[in-house]
């Protein structure tokens, strides 16, 4: 019984670490405290997980927890960081150090403005664009109907790109 | 900037991931804490309570207080909240830099035993110095090998302790070697009975060999 819960447990943590990280990542912009962060969720998960209680839906649960553990650390005092651009963890695109620094200088830029949104927007774009969850998947986490799901899905967008554009208006570009 | 485009770097961000390394050690560590325990019937029959309880409108305020005082009561034992453990964390970090705050006082102390005219003390002193502090070593190991998940800064505390541990270490051998070089000169040019000659010779020997420990012991034995 014990081995099964710890292989179901390593199945949860493989299928979910990087998710995880990444949206810690995102919400607080530096691979240390993102560590940390990521490390908490995953204890308390499985503090929850060995005490045999059911958990409906692991993904909205440990997202549940991420968020709670970001808003903990935020409210320790810390400050929203401005990551280096050296310093997004990026896996492919390192090879080319000229468009790397562009990509990486251009998604700094994006995270900034990503994390200017509200939670749950930031949240959607996360889980639809970057995780490749469903509409139909994120609408069972955040308790909503597909429909209104899509919705949020698409102001949230409509959002981010109004800020972008604010920010670096497209006549400067033309 | 179009919103394709915004989805195009969107799309990006999912190359973030974690150091491989990092994710491999946390779910060793996870996986290695202690056996999980199933949830018993007992333990299924007070939730199933407290949900029926729930259900009564007139047993939901009682519900209420009985589950406020479960989850506060437990969560000194179980810590729900997490909030024993960050404030286990913050302690375990300050203690740590106390540590390495005290280790560079040691290390600073270490010059004034070299010009101090009881050698004898200054010797053991250095002894004591080098156990107590291996020791420490000893138990930060099994810490850092322990399967409780350790916070990034505490590990980072306990490998500065190390670093900072293995300096005194490597500067007390230094400051034994030249008392014990400075004491074997001096003894050599007093007039000594047999047995302290002997004995010097032993230390001596000792010394050359590299037991520091024995060298010293038989040092503390001349002229008494």
């Amino acid at each position: 019984m014990a081995k099964n819960y710890k292989k179901q447990f390593g199945c949860l943590y493989d299928k979910h670490i990087e998710k995880i990280y990444r949206y810690v990542f995102l919400k607080v912009g530096a691979k240390e405290a993102a560590e940390d962060i990521t490390a908490e969720v995953f204890v308390k998960s499985w503090k929850k997980f060995k005490t045999g209680l059911e958990i409906k839906n692991c993904s909205a649960y440990l997202y549940q927890v991420a968020r709670a553990e970001v808003a903990n650390h935020y409210r320790s005092g810390v400050k929203m960081p401005t990551v280096g651009v050296d310093n997004l963890p990026l896996v492919d695109i390192n090879d080319n150090p000229e468009a790397s620094q562009i990509i990486k200088s251009d998604l700094e830029n994006l995270r900034t403005h990503l994390n200017e949104l509200k939670d749950e927007h930031q949240d959607v774009l996360i889980w639809y664009y970057l995780d490749g969850y469903s509409s139909k998947e994120i609408a069972q986490m955040l308790d909503k109907t597909e429909g209104a799901t899509r919705v949020i899905i698409s102001r949230a967008l409509a959002e981010l790109r109004e800020k972008m554009t604010k920010k670096w208006p497209e006549t400067l570009f033309s | 900037m179009d919103e394709k485009q915004i989805i195009q770097q969107l799309k990006t961000f999912s190359q973030i991931q974690p150091d491989k390394g990092w994710e491999i050690s946390l779910k060793q560590r996870l996986l290695a804490q202690d056996l999980p325990v199933e949830a018993t019937e007992k333990t299924r029959f007070i939730f199933t309570g407290l949900a029926n309880m729930f259900s009564q409108p007139r047993m939901a305020f009682a519900g209420l207080a009985v589950l406020g005082v479960v989850v506060l009561g437990t969560s000194f034992y179980f810590d729900w909240f997490g909030l024993f453990q960050n404030q286990q964390s913050k302690t375990m970090v300050a203690a740590l830099q106390t540590m390495e705050g005290q280790l560079q006082t040691v290390s600073q102390s270490l010059d004034g035993l070299k010009t101090t005219a009881k050698v004898n003390q200054a010797l053991s002193m250095t002894e004591v110095i080098k156990s107590t502090i291996k020791n420490n070593q000893q138990v930060a190991k099994k810490l850092q090998a322990s399967p409780m998940v350790l916070s990034r800064s505490i590990l980072a505390g306990l490998g500065d302790v190390n670093k900072a541990s293995n300096e005194v270490v490597a500067k007390t051998d230094q400051v034994q070697k030249e008392i014990l070089e400075k004491c074997f000169a001096d003894l050599k040019q007093r007039s000594l009975s047999a047995t302290d000659q002997e004995r010097l010779s032993q230390a001596e020997k000792s010394y050359n060999q590299g037991n520091v420990s024995e060298a010293i012991l038989l040092l503390q034995q001349i002229g008494q």
